[in-house]
């Protein structure tokens, strides 16, 4: 399960696939898991044989794939890709603990979850770079606002209503009026679009904020785009998940 | 040396919590290193140095921490609202119950931190560390209702998903091990009416304390205690 409802186009689309084999490939592993029913099952020589080399199939794939990626230079500098080669030492080294592949006690499980959690940051960070292109962006926000009014997306925009209903048919072009902004709501969007629907983001943009001395989001956006930017994606980040606040 | 005068008692127990998230992130905190650990700083953390997972013990109470983040006010938004709520089983030992206001004056702590400054339960839960607490249990600033409480467990955890069935008595591991069983109880979930009315914003004024000083005055007189050290 990516954490992506639906794809971002990504600068390179090849790389993105990769990682999101990897995803599966990994998701799948921890999803279905089943333990042996019967004492004789798990003894059993034959049915512990099978487990392992399926096992080992899965690690050398899972292995391959892992190396490709860190590989390619989109990842060069990245600190993601050394937890993920981490990831996959901390792997690597618990299969060989658990001999009869019964994992009994859910330590490969627990290596094959954090590498999950990193391979899901890399599909992240993936997408942030993508929406950084405002074409990107406008695409997205068109998308994820499909069912509100073209006048209303088009001023939260900053662009004409002709724009965005180009956008709306996948016609984007180059966009020169107001990149930054449309570059900023497409990654606030995308934060916010697993958590509302596209009435609740528009709202959310007009919503006064406490913290913020009642200003709303497009108050600040108005304003200043950058200032705007550093305060509005970490509340926007922040919204992923509970906090006690 | 803690900011209290008497240490908050460390309970063991098994608790059923609650917990919303945006759909398709994962119910519970599991970094695996710098670039994936950084949880949005909360009342109990700061962004970057630690994993915490906050957890209530109602779903009106997790659902309010919605309310509350987000400053939901209208019906209009609390019905746009798409969230995930999650149902947990947590086995631990080592929880300081603070759960009450007369248990943080009988800490000798002041109960206004509980629902109040980020920064001086942020400096406590460092204390509560040290002291090897494994987690706190403490009055919900979000659910203004009097017993409204939330659990806090420091470090990662990660969810065993079980479908199909209930929660199952004792998680994989034992007690204070990583795994929690959690069952997704609604992807495209709202909060309640209920969470919404009784939400305490982040400028309001929380009733439910102003309530217990009210009774405490009439049965005490006593002054309240004390703020725990702020890091540098």
């Amino acid at each position: 399960m990516s954490v992506v409802a639906e794809p971002i186009p990504a600068i390179d689309a090849g790389l993105r696939e990769r990682v999101e084999a990897l995803e599966q490939d990994v998701f799948a592993a921890l999803k279905p898991y089943q333990e042996p029913s019967t004492r004789d099952l798990r003894n059993d020589p034959v049915s512990r044989k099978r487990r392992v080399t399926e096992r080992d199939r899965w690690f050398e794939r899972v292995r391959g794939e892992v190396v490709t990626l860190a590989r390619d230079p989109m990842w060069r500098d990245r600190a993601l890709k050394v937890e993920l080669l981490l990831t996959l030492e901390d792997l690597r080294a618990e299969i060989a603990l658990d001999r009869d592949g019964l994992d009994e006690e859910w330590k490969v499980r627990y290596a094959m979850k954090i590498m999950h959690v990193v391979v899901q940051a890399m599909l992240r960070q993936l997408d942030h770079a993508a929406i950084d292109d405002p074409a990107v962006a406008a695409r997205l926000v068109t998308e994820e606002l499909r069912n509100v009014e073209i006048g209303e997306v088009a001023r939260l925009l900053g662009a004409t209503t002709k724009s965005v209903r180009n956008w709306r048919e996948g016609r984007v072009e180059q966009i020169k009026r107001n990149p930054d902004r449309i570059a900023l709501i497409g990654q606030l969007v995308y934060e916010l679009r697993n958590s509302m629907t596209g009435h609740g983001i528009l709202l959310w943009f007009d919503a006064p904020r406490e913290q913020f001395a009642q200003r709303t989001p497009r108050e600040l956006i108005d304003g200043d785009v950058a200032d705007a930017g550093r305060k509005l994606l970490p509340l926007a980040r922040g919204g992923r998940a509970q906090l006690d606040v | 040396m803690p900011s209290w005068t008497s240490e908050p008692a460390a309970v063991a127990g098994a608790w059923i919590a609650y917990r919303h998230v945006a759909d398709g992130i994962p119910p519970l905190w599991h970094g695996a290193g710098s670039t994936t650990l950084r949880q949005e700083s909360g009342r109990w953390h700061r962004e970057g140095e630690s994993l915490v997972q906050y957890l209530a013990l109602s779903s009106d109470g997790a659902w309010a921490e919605r309310v509350r983040y987000e400053s939901i006010r209208t019906e209009a938004r609390r019905r746009r609202e798409r969230r995930s709520l999650w149902q947990l089983r947590v086995a631990a030992d080592s929880i300081a119950d603070l759960s009450t206001f007369d248990k943080w004056e009988a800490c000798g702590l002041d109960p206004a931190i509980a629902v109040g400054d980020h920064a001086d339960t942020q400096a406590l839960a460092d204390e509560l560390r040290r002291a090897r607490y494994r987690g706190v249990l403490s009055p919900s600033a979000a659910l203004d209702v009097a017993g409204a409480v939330n659990l806090t467990l420091f470090g990662g955890r990660i969810e065993h998903h079980i479908e199909g069935r209930s929660l199952p008595e004792e998680p994989v591991g034992g007690p204070n091990g990583p795994w929690l069983p959690a069952i997704l109880l609604t992807d495209r979930g709202a909060p309640t009416r209920f969470a919404m009315e009784r939400a305490c914003y982040r400028s309001g004024h929380h009733r439910t304390l102003a309530e217990w000083r009210a009774g405490r005055g009439r049965r005490h007189g006593r002054p309240a205690g004390r703020r725990p050290r702020r890091s540098p």
